[in-house]
């Protein structure tokens, strides 16, 4: 019920009924202001389902951008991020830089075009991000609308799978105690095998 | 089915961990089956070498997956966590230990000394492979859950 009365509420303001965003993820509009300096303060937050842990995170920026041509605005700005009952941290550095495309108002939509580029604080693990995609603005009557369809790459994760098929006993044992010494940092120990049910031997 | 609790008849140790598989990540790929979690799980030296009267004993405690790897894996999983050699013959907790992340999961095949059927004398048919890939699936989305988490 809960559910359908913020459906409800959402088309009566023509809101978005849902997001696929995180706490750090804002709208971008295509229209670049030539010459224009900003300060720019971003700040989201999120509260997580109670099966993925129920805490709070939340995610901040400060950035300054310029206009620098008719069609070019860049942005330079910082994040932070906290998560649970951590303290707040720096998370990253990132470039913006975005692209007017079609002169405002002259078509139905306004297209523009963004690029972005993350340096994670931890970028030797975590690797450094691109996302790019179009930006579109146009308006129906009173409603102007937005759609930002982002594309990211993951350019470099140093994780690495290592699959052991099927040792039974205690080739077990000794296959992964041999790969453990071979590795600096263990994420994740995954175990997947076949078995019997004891219930139905008990029951027949 | 998804175990929290594994006793191996190699080190004759019962490991308890926290099992980081939930049926929740398995339930959504399943269209027959069944997912089972907070199962206990029994690693013998051969399947083929059980009998009913044994393995009864081990149905009264609580146990109801029978299977060949898990106790080799969870005793070397042990001197990964900690910087000594497995135990034997006790109940070994890796709860706390919080290095890296523990799943255990299984796919039944069959049931043993129930219509003649033992571990590894019949072919998966639909009901295997559609069990023993939504344990894969499973296993696949955590492993990339995590690392995406992880690197923000």
């Amino acid at each position: 019920m809960q559910k359908q009365f913020r459906l409800l509420a959402a088309v009566t303001l023509g809101l978005p009924a849902f997001a696929l965003a995180g706490p750090s993820d804002y709208v971008r509009v295509p229209a670049v202001e030539y010459g224009e300096r900003e300060i720019d303060i971003k700040y989201g937050t999120e509260k997580m389902k109670d099966s993925e842990g129920g805490e709070r995170e939340s995610a901040g920026s400060l950035g300054f951008g310029y206009g620098a041509t008719p069609w070019w605005f860049t942005e330079a700005y910082v994040k932070y991020e906290k998560e649970g009952s951590s303290k707040t941290k720096y998370d990253a550095f990132e470039w913006e830089n975005k692209f007017q495309l079609t002169e405002t108002n002259k078509y139905f939509a306004d297209v523009g075009f963004f690029v972005e580029l993350e340096v994670p604080k931890e970028r030797h693990e975590e690797g450094y991000e691109i996302a790019f995609g179009p930006l579109f603005q146009f308006d129906t009557g009173p409603l102007r609308w937005n759609l930002n369809p982002v594309f990211e790459k993951l350019v470099h994760s140093r994780a690495l799978l290592v699959n052991i098929d099927y040792p039974l006993g205690m080739a077990a044992y000794h296959h992964l105690s041999a790969v453990a010494l071979g590795v600096d940092e263990l994420r994740g120990i995954y175990i997947m095998g076949k078995a019997a049910t004891l219930k139905a031997a008990s029951a027949t | 089915m998804i175990s929290k609790v594994v006793h191996d008849e190699h080190s004759t140790n019962t490991y308890l961990f926290r099992n980081a598989l939930t049926a929740a990540d398995v339930q959504p790929f399943m269209k027959h089956g069944t997912v089972l979690d907070n199962q206990k799980a029994l690693t013998v030296r051969s399947a083929f070498l059980q009998n009913r009267e044994y393995m009864d004993v081990f149905y009264r405690e609580g146990y109801t997956v029978m299977e060949m790897e898990g106790g080799p894996y969870l005793s070397a999983t042990y001197e990964i966590a900690e910087p000594r050699r497995h135990p034997s013959n006790e109940i070994v907790s890796l709860v706390d230990q919080n290095m890296f992340e523990l799943g255990v999961i299984h796919y039944a095949s069959d049931t043993p000394y129930s219509r003649r059927q033992s571990l590894l004398s019949k072919s998966l048919s639909y009901f295997g492979v559609e069990s023993t890939y939504g344990c894969a699936i499973a296993i696949a989305r955590r492993i990339f859950a995590s690392e995406l988490a992880r690197i923000g």
